[in-house]
C-alpha cells in the first residue's frame, strides 16, 4: 500500500530544559508550566492534555512563580518584575517591579482580587488586580531572610510563608506575625522550609529540607503532627480541595500522598499519616499542581510531566515536546532546517543507493547527509520560530516578534552555499510570531494583534500583498497551508479553524468542535482541510463543497482514534502526495497512517485487533531477508511503534518521509545525577 | 602438574546462609540446593537454575534433599519425620503425598543407586526398607543424651562411619556395616586427643579417616586396619593457614586430596586449602569472602561450592597423582646418565608399560628440546636439582657475561618460568648492543621499517631498531609476566632506552604489526603485550616525561595517546557488535532495535 524511505535522523540537538514550576487553572482547564530556560508552556487539559502555546522566555531570567488568575496568567522570577502573560500575542501585557527583588513565590488570595509576592529581601509584596491590570497595594513588614514560598488564608486575612528555620503567618487585619520556628537539627545546619499551604481551619502544612511535611496550629504556633516522608528536600506540596489529603515531592523524587485519619474507636482522635507513595520521577520533583477531579499533575529535573491519578491507578507521561517552530522541511529540496537558540542549521538529507524494492529495513547510505549552512542570530538574541520555503529558496526566523528573511543559494558546482538577507521589509509588515511558507517567494505571517499577513517576496525587499483576518477578537495560534500554497487553514485561540483560498479569496470556517486542535493539514491534491482534535476525533473537510466529506461523515465521525488507548495526542497532519488515500499522522510514539480505501466494519475496529506483520520479503542471492517491525493495523489505522520519541514527522517527496527522533536514554544521560537511593541487591 | 583450585564462578544469589540446609549431587552434572523453604535444581556447568520447589513455612524442609538415583526423584526430609518423594516435572510440591515416620530423620545419603535414611537413633536404612517400616519406630544404638554430628557411607568399604556427639560434647566413633536393607552397628572408638577438641571430620573413600583438631593436628586413621592404630590414628601434618579452633569442613576431592574449608588466621574472612594428604602438603588456597561457623562447602563432580557472602560460589580444582616432580613446582634438572628415571612416578600400574606411567611433565626435564651448548652451560652451574625461575637467572647471568645473544634468544624461548628480572636483563642488555650485533645470527621476519601515516599532517613513524634486533626484542616482550613483579625491575632500564623502547611499542601499534590475535608462528608480541609494556614503561619513567621540555618525547606521547585512542574505539565497536554476533551464534532473530541509535539512518518502512 505505502512504501516509505524513513529519514531517522536524531542528531538534532533538543535539550529539554528542567520543570521550575506549575500553576493549574480549572476553569479553563489550562496547566502553565515554566521551565528552567525561563519559557512557559501551556496545556491545555480540556480532552487529553497537550501542549497549546508556548511563551519563549529570556535566557537571562528564571521564572520562579506562575499564578492563574480568571485566565490571566501572571509569573514571577528572578528578575524582580510581577509580569502578566497576554496569551493571544505570545507577549508581556503588564511588567510590575516587586520591592524586594527577586521574586520566589506567588500566592492568589481566595477571592482572587489579591495576589502577594514573596521576595529575596523577605518582603511580602500585596498587589490588587484589576480587569486592567494590577496594581501594588502595600508590603508587608520586612523579615529576615528570604520568603520561599507563600500561601493565601481562604479567609484572605492570613497569608504563611516559608523561609529559613521559620515559618510565619501573617495577619493582615491585625498586622501581626507568628512565627513558627522549626528550631536546628544539629550545629548550624538550617532547615530550609520549601513549602507551606494553609487549610481552612487554620492548620498550616510546611515540607522542609529535612524530608519532613510538618503540621502546625498556626494560632499557637506549634507543632501538632511530623510525618518524616522523604530522605531529602520536600521541594513542594499541594492541598486536595477536601483538605484531608497533601501530596508533596522534592529530591527524594517520590511523590508521597499524607493523609488525615481517624484513629481509635472510642475517642477517635485524628492524625496526618503517609498514605499512598507515586514513583514516576527519577529525579527531583519541583512542582506539583491538583486539579479538581485530584489528576496531579507534577515535573521537574527529569523534564517530563506526569499525571497520575488514584484511584484507579493512572500514571500519563508526557514527555518534553517540540516547541512548534523548531523544525521546518523543505520537501521539493529535501533539506530540513533546525532551530536552535542562537542558531539555525540546514541540512540537505541522504539519499541511498538501493533500487525500488530494498531488502533490509535499514538501507545503505550512499549519500550522507550534508550540513549546507549554519546560520546564526546576533548575540544575545533568541530564535523563537523558524521556517523554510519547499524549494529551500528561501530562509525566515523570528527574533522577538521581528521577522528575518533570507535568500539561500544552494551550492553549486565550484560554490559554496549562500545566504543574503532580505533588508527592505515594508512597514506595513507587522510583528509576528509565527510564519508559513506558501510555496516560494511568499509568506503568511501571523501578527501578535491576530491578523495574518501575506508577504511577497522579490530578492531586494519584503511587501505586504494582503491582510487575512480570523474570527474578531481571536488570534491565530496554528497554521498550514498545501505544498503549492494556495490554501492556508489557521485555527484560533477560540478553536475556529478558518480556511482560506488564496487564489480565488475567499474564506470558510470549518463547523466548531468541542475539543481543541491539535493539529491541521491541506491536502495537496483535493485541497481537503484534515483536522486532529485533542479527542483524538478526526475530521474530513472539503473546501470546495464547504462540507464534511463523504468518508469523514461515513466513517470518521463515528470511528475516531480515541477508541485506541492513546494518551498522546496528534502533533503533526502530512500527506502522501502519490497516494491522495493516505494520510500520515504521528503522536509521541509513533507513526499513525489512515488509509481510506481500507474496506473495515465497525466489528473490527472495536476489536483493535493486533496484527503482527512482517515486511517485505524478497530472496536476493537465494537468501531471504525479512524486515522485522510491529505494525498495528487497527481499522483504517496503521500504527507503526517507534522506540524513540517522535518530537517531527514529515513527509518529504516521492516515497522518502522525515522522522526527527529523540532517545530517552540521551535525554538521561545529559540529566544531573539523581538522589541516590540503596537498593535491596543494587549497587 | 600439583593439585590446584580454579577459577571461582557464581552459582546463585537469592538464599540466606542461615537457610541453606545443604547442596548434594544428582549425579547428572546437576546440583539440589536446599534450604529449608525451597529447593533449587541447578546445573552447575552454566550455573542456571532448571527447577524449584517450594514448600509452605510450617512444612519446612530439615535434611538436605537428595535425587534417587534408581527413580530420578527428589527425595525430601520435611517437618524432620516426613518424607515426600516427587517427580522432577512436579510443580507443587505441597501436594506430593508425605508420608510420616515415627522416628526423626537425620539425614539422607545416596551410596551408588540407592537411598540410605538415617534415623537420629542411629539406624540406617535403605530408603524402600524404611518406607515399608515407617510406623515401626527404629530405635538405634544411640543412648538418649548421645547424636550424631557426622555420617558418611564409604562405599567400596560397605561402611558407614557416623561420629556420635555426647552431652559432655565428647566425640565417639561408631563403624556400621552397610546391609541393603538395614544396617548394622559394628563397633564404636572413642575420638579424642590430649588438649584438643574436634574441630573437622571427613572419612575418605579409601577408608580413610581424615580428623583435625583444634591444636592444628591433622590425623589420618585406616578404618580397615584398626587394629593397627587407635583412633585418631597417625599425624599427618599441622595446619597452620587456618584457625582450627573454630569449626571446619573437610570434604574429599581425591582420594590423594583433601579441601579443608574454616577461618582464615591471617584474615577476617573464609580460608579454602587444598591438601594433598600423601606429600602432607598444601597445595593451593584461596580466601573466602566470609567464615560461616559450621562452614558451608560441599564437593561436586564439577566444583567445590561454597557459602561466599550471601550466595553460592563454585570453586573448580584440577587434582592429579603427584610426584616429586609437580609437587616441587620445578622440572628436575638433568641427572647424567638417566635423564628421566629420577623422576618416575611410584604408582607403578601392572600390565602397563613403564614409559606409560611416567608423567609427561617428568620427562621434560631442564634439558629438553635445548641446544647442546645450553644444556652445556646448565651442567656447568652444576646445581642440581633446582627450580628452572632459579636456574634460568644463573644461565641469563652467564650468557649476559658471556654476551652470547643466540643462546639467550633460545632460553628465553625455550624456558618456561623466566623471572621477570632475567626479562629486563635481557632486554636490557639487547637495548645496549648494536643493530649490528643481531645481523646474521639467525633468520627473522620481513619488517617494514617506515611507516606513512593515514593523516595529512602527521610525522612519518620509523622503526628504532633494525629487523634482526627487533626480532629478538619480540622474543622477549612476548613472554609472559606479572605487571607488579615486572614494575620493581625495570627502573634497570635507563631512560633513553625506555624511550627508544616506547618509540619501539608506539611503531607495532601503529603499523598493526602488534595485532590482537596473531597466529601461532607470529613472532611480534599481540596488542594486549604490547599495550601491557607501553603502560609500564609510562608508568616508571612518569615523572621523567612529565618534565621533559623535549618537543620529541611530546610528539611521542601525542602519537601514543592518538594510537590508544584509536584503538580503544575500535575495541568500543566491536563491544557494540558483540551483541549481533552473540544473537546470530545463537541463531535469535536480530533486535528489531538495530540502528535506533545511529544519529542518521535510512529505514524502508512498508506499510500494508
Amino acid at each position: 500500500m505505502g512504501e516509505f524511505t524513513i529519514h531517522n535522523i536524531r542528531f538534532y540537538d533538543f535539550e529539554p530544559k528542567a520543570i521550575q514550576c506549575m500553576a493549574y487553572e480549572d476553569e479553563t482547564n489550562r496547566l502553565a508550566l515554566s521551565r528552567a530556560d525561563g519559557s512557559i508552556e501551556i496545556w491545555n487539559c480540556i480532552s487529553r492534555p497537550f501542549m497549546q502555546l508556548v511563551l519563549h522566555g529570556d535566557t537571562h531570567t528564571s521564572i520562579e512563580a506562575l499564578q492563574w488568575c480568571k485566565g490571566r496568567l501572571f509569573s514571577a522570577g528572578l528578575n524582580g518584575f510581577l509580569l502578566e502573560h497576554d496569551l493571544a500575542t505570545s507577549g508581556v501585557k503588564s511588567c510590575t517591579a516587586v520591592t524586594g527583588g527577586p521574586t520566589w513565590c506567588l500566592a492568589l488570595s481566595a477571592d482572587k482580587k489579591k495576589l502577594a509576592a514573596g521576595t529575596e529581601e523577605g518582603y511580602v509584596c500585596i498587589f490588587q488586580v484589576l480587569e486592567e491590570g494590577i496594581i501594588y497595594e502595600n508590603s508587608l513588614e520586612k523579615q529576615e531572610g528570604r520568603i520561599l514560598n507563600i500561601c493565601w488564608h481562604c479567609s484572605g486575612d492570613y497569608i504563611v510563608t516559608g523561609s529559613m528555620n521559620c515559618i510565619r503567618v501573617w495577619s493582615l487585619k491585625e498586622g501581626r506575625v507568628t512565627r513558627c520556628s522549626l528550631g536546628q537539627t544539629s550545629g548550624d545546619e538550617e532547615i530550609i522550609v520549601w513549602c507551606v499551604g494553609i487549610l481552612d481551619d487554620m492548620t498550616v502544612i510546611s515540607g522542609d529540607s529535612r524530608g519532613a511535611i510538618c503540621f502546625w496550629n498556626a494560632k499557637l504556633g506549634t507543632v501538632t503532627d511530623v510525618v518524616q516522608t522523604h530522605k531529602a528536600d520536600v521541594l513542594c506540596l499541594v492541598v486536595c480541595p477536601d483538605q484531608k489529603s497533601v501530596y508533596a515531592a522534592g529530591i527524594d523524587p517520590v511523590i508521597t500522598q499524607v493523609s488525615y485519619v481517624q484513629t481509635g474507636s472510642k475517642k477517635p482522635k485524628g492524625c496526618w499519616m503517609k498514605s499512598v507513595l507515586r514513583s514516576v520521577h527519577t529525579h527531583d520533583v519541583r512542582a506539583l499542581a491538583l486539579t479538581k477531579d485530584e489528576a496531579l499533575f507534577s515535573g521537574g529535573v527529569d523534564t517530563i510531566l506526569t499525571m497520575t491519578s488514584y484511584p484507579p491507578k493512572t500514571v500519563i507521561k508526557f514527555p518534553p515536546q517540540l516547541y512548534p517552530g523548531s523544525i521546518s522541511v523543505a520537501g521539493e529540496a529535501e533539506s530540513i532546517l533546525l532551530r536552535y537558540k542562537e542558531h539555525l542549521e540546514l541540512w540537505q538529507l541522504g539519499s541511498s543507493s538501493e533500487d525500488s524494492s530494498p531488502s533490509a529495513r535499514y538501507l545503505p547510505i550512499s549519500q550522507d547527509r550534508v550540513k549546507l549552512l549554519e546560520l546564526h542570530c546576533r548575540k544575545d538574541e533568541v530564535i523563537d520560530w523558524c521556517a523554510m520555503s519547499p524549494q529551500a529558496g528561501w530562509i525566515a526566523y523570528i527574533v522577538k516578534g521581528n521577522l528575518r528573511i533570507f535568500q539561500f543559494y544552494p551550492p553549486k558546482l565550484g560554490s559554496h552555499p549562500s545566504v543574503r538577507r532580505v533588508r527592505g521589509i515594508s512597514k506595513e509588515i507587522k510583528n509576528s510570531w509565527q510564519v508559513l511558507w506558501l510555496g516560494e517567494a511568499r509568506l503568511a505571517s501571523a501578527s501578535t494583534d491576530g491578523i495574518i499577513q501575506i508577504i511577497a517576496l522579490s530578492e531586494m525587499e519584503a511587501n505586504l500583498q494582503t491582510n487575512l483576518t480570523v474570527k474578531p477578537g481571536c488570534n491565530v495560534i496554528q497554521m498550514n497551508c498545501n505544498p503549492e500554497g494556495s490554501v492556508l487553514v489557521a485555527v484560533d485561540d477560540s478553536q475556529n479553524v478558518t480556511a482560506f483560498d488564496l487564489d480565488q479569496g475567499t474564506s470558510a470556517t470549518l463547523p466548531s468542535y468541542t475539543c481543541p486542535v491539535t493539529a491541521i493539514g491541506v491536502h495537496p491534491s483535493t485541497k481537503d482541510i484534515v483536522v486532529v482534535y485533542s479527542d483524538m476525533m478526526i475530521k474530513e473537510y472539503c473546501l470546495a463543497t464547504q462540507r464534511y466529506t463523504p468518508f469523514c461523515r461515513e466513517f470518521l465521525s463515528t470511528n475516531s482514534l480515541n477508541s485506541v488507548k492513546r494518551n498522546s495526542v496528534i502533533h503533526n497532519v502530512t500527506f502522501d502526495s502519490r497516494n491522495p488515500n493516505l494520510i500520515l499522522l504521528h503522536d509521541d510514539s509513533s507513526i499513525i497512517v489512515l488509509n481510506k480505501t481500507k474496506k473495515i466494519t465497525d466489528q473490527n475496529f472495536s476489536k483493535a485487533a493486533k496484527i503482527q506483520c512482517s515486511y517485505s520479503s524478497s530472496d536476493k542471492g537465494g537468501i531471504s531477508f525479512y524486515k522485522s517491525s510491529r505494525v498495528n493495523n487497527i481499522g483504517v489505522f496503521s500504527f507503526i511503534k517507534r522506540s524513540n520519541q517522535v518530537i517531527y514527522f514529515s513527509y518529504v517527496k516521492d516515497k522518502s518521509a522525515v522522522s526527527v527522533e529523540l532517545n530517552p536514554l540521551q535525554l538521561l544521560d545529559k540529566l544531573p545525577p539523581a538522589l541516590k537511593r540503596k537498593k535491596y541487591g543494587g549497587v | 602438574m600439583a593439585a590446584t583450585l580454579l577459577k571461582t564462578s557464581l552459582l546463585c544469589v537469592d538464599f540466606h546462609p542461615r537457610n541453606l540446609l545443604g547442596v548434594t549431587c544428582d549425579g547428572h552434572g546437576s546440583v539440589l540446593i536446599t534450604c529449608k523453604g525451597v529447593v533449587k535444581l541447578f546445573n552447575v556447568l552454566d550455573c542456571r537454575e532448571l527447577r524449584s520447589w517450594t514448600t509452605k513455612s510450617w512444612n519446612p524442609f530439615t535434611a538436605p534433599a537428595v535425587c534417587d538415583p534408581s527413580s530420578n526423584k527428589i527425595v525430601a526430609v520435611t517437618n524432620n519425620s516426613t518424607l515426600s518423594k516427587w517427580n522432577q516435572d512436579e510443580d507443587d510440591v505441597d501436594k506430593v503425598k508425605r508420608i510420616v515416620f515415627e522416628t526423626s530423620i537425620l539425614q539422607l545419603l545416596v551410596c551408588g543407586d540407592t537411598v540410605y535414611v538415617v534415623f537420629t537413633s542411629g539406624q540406617v536404612e535403605n530408603l524402600n526398607t524404611a518406607l515399608e517400616s515407617r510406623k515401626k519406630a527404629k530405635p538405634g544404638f544411640l543412648g538418649e543424651e548421645e547424636s550424631l554430628s557426622y555420617v558418611q557411607i564409604v562405599k567400596d568399604a560397605g561402611l558407614i562411619v557416623m561420629l556420635v556427639k555426647d552431652k559432655n560434647r565428647s566425640h565417639k566413633l561408631c563403624v556400621l556395616q552397610l546391609q541393603e536393607t538395614v544396617s548394622s552397628y559394628c563397633h564404636s572408638y572413642s575420638l579424642s586427643l590430649e588438649n584438643a577438641h574436634l574441630t573437622g571430620v571427613c572419612a575418605l573413600s579409601s577408608s580413610k579417616l581424615i580428623t583435625l583438631w583444634s591444636t592444628g593436628r591433622l590425623h589420618i586413621f585406616d578404618l580397615q586396619n584398626e587394629h593397627l592404630e587407635k583412633p585418631p590414628g597417625r599425624q599427618l601434618a599441622m595446619e597452620t593457614s587456618i584457625v582450627t579452633s573454630k569449626n571446619t569442613k573437610i570434604l574429599e576431592l581425591s582420594q590423594s586430596h583433601i579441601a579443608i574449608v574454616g577461618l582464615d588466621k591471617g584474615d577476617e574472612g573464609g580460608l579454602l586449602v587444598l591438601w594433598d594428604i600423601k606429600f602432607a602438603m598444601v597445595t593451593s588456597s584461596r580466601k573466602l569472602k566470609m567464615y560461616q561457623n559450621p562452614p558451608l562447602a560441599w564437593v561436586s563432580s564439577e566444583g567445590i561450592i561454597v557459602a561466599e557472602g550471601g550466595s553460592l560460589a563454585l570453586i573448580q580444582y584440577r587434582v592429579q597423582e603427584s610426584n616429586l616432580a609437580t609437587m616441587f613446582g620445578a622440572k628436575i634438572s638433568e641427572a647424567k646418565e638417566f635423564p628421566s628415571e629420577v623422576c618416575h612416578s611410584w604408582a607403578k600400574i601392572k600390565g602397563i608399560a613403564h614409559q606409560d606411567i611416567v608423567p609427561k611433565e617428568a620427562t621434560e626435564t631442564i634439558c629438553f628440546n635445548k641446544n647442546k651448548e645450553l644444556c652445556q652451560i646448565i651442567q656447568e652451574l652444576n646445581k642440581g636439582s633446582l627450580s628452572e625461575s632459579i636456574l634460568v637467572a644463573d644461565v641469563v647471568n652467564r650468557l649476559i657475561e658471556k654476551k652470547r645473544l643466540l643462546l639467550l634468544n633460545e632460553t628465553v624461548t625455550t624456558f618456561c618460568d623466566i623471572p621477570e628480572s632475567c626479562l629486563i636483563d635481557v632486554l636490557d642488555f639487547y637495548m645496549h648492543c648494536k643493530d649490528m650485533e643481531f645481523e646474521g645470527l639467525c633468520e627473522y621476519p620481513h619488517l617494514q621499517m617506515e611507516f606513512e601515516p593515514m593523516e595529512e599532517d602527521a610525522d612519518k613513524i620509523v622503526c628504532p631498531f633494525s629487523a634482526a634486533k627487533a626480532h629478538f626484542i619480540n622474543r622477549v616482550l612476548k613472554e609472559p609476566f606479572t605487571n607488579a613483579q615486572l614494575l620493581i625491575y625495570l627502573p634497570r632500564i635507563s631512560f633513553d632506552h625506555s624511550l627508544i623502547l616506547i618509540q619501539y611499542l608506539n611503531y607495532l601499534i601503529v603499523t598493526g604489526e602488534a595485532e590482537v590475535c596473531p597466529a601461532e608462528e607470529v613472532t611480534v608480541p599481540t596488542l594486549y603485550q604490547v599495550s601491557t609494556w607501553l603502560s609500564l614503561l609510562l608508568d616508571t619513567n612518569y615523572h621523567q616525561l612529565v618534565m621533559t621540555s623535549q618537543v620529541n618525547i611530546h610528539r611521542l606521547l601525542l602519537s601514543c595517546f592518538t594510537q590508544v585512542t584509536n584503538v580503544l574505539k575500535f575495541l568500543e565497536g566491536v563491544v557494540d557488535m558483540e551483541p549481533l554476533v552473540d544473537r546470530i551464534v545463537k541463531a535469535k532473530s536480530l533486535s528489531k532495535h538495530t540502528h535506533t541509535s545511529a544519529v542518521y539512518s535510512l529505514e524502508h518502512l512498508s506499510v500494508v
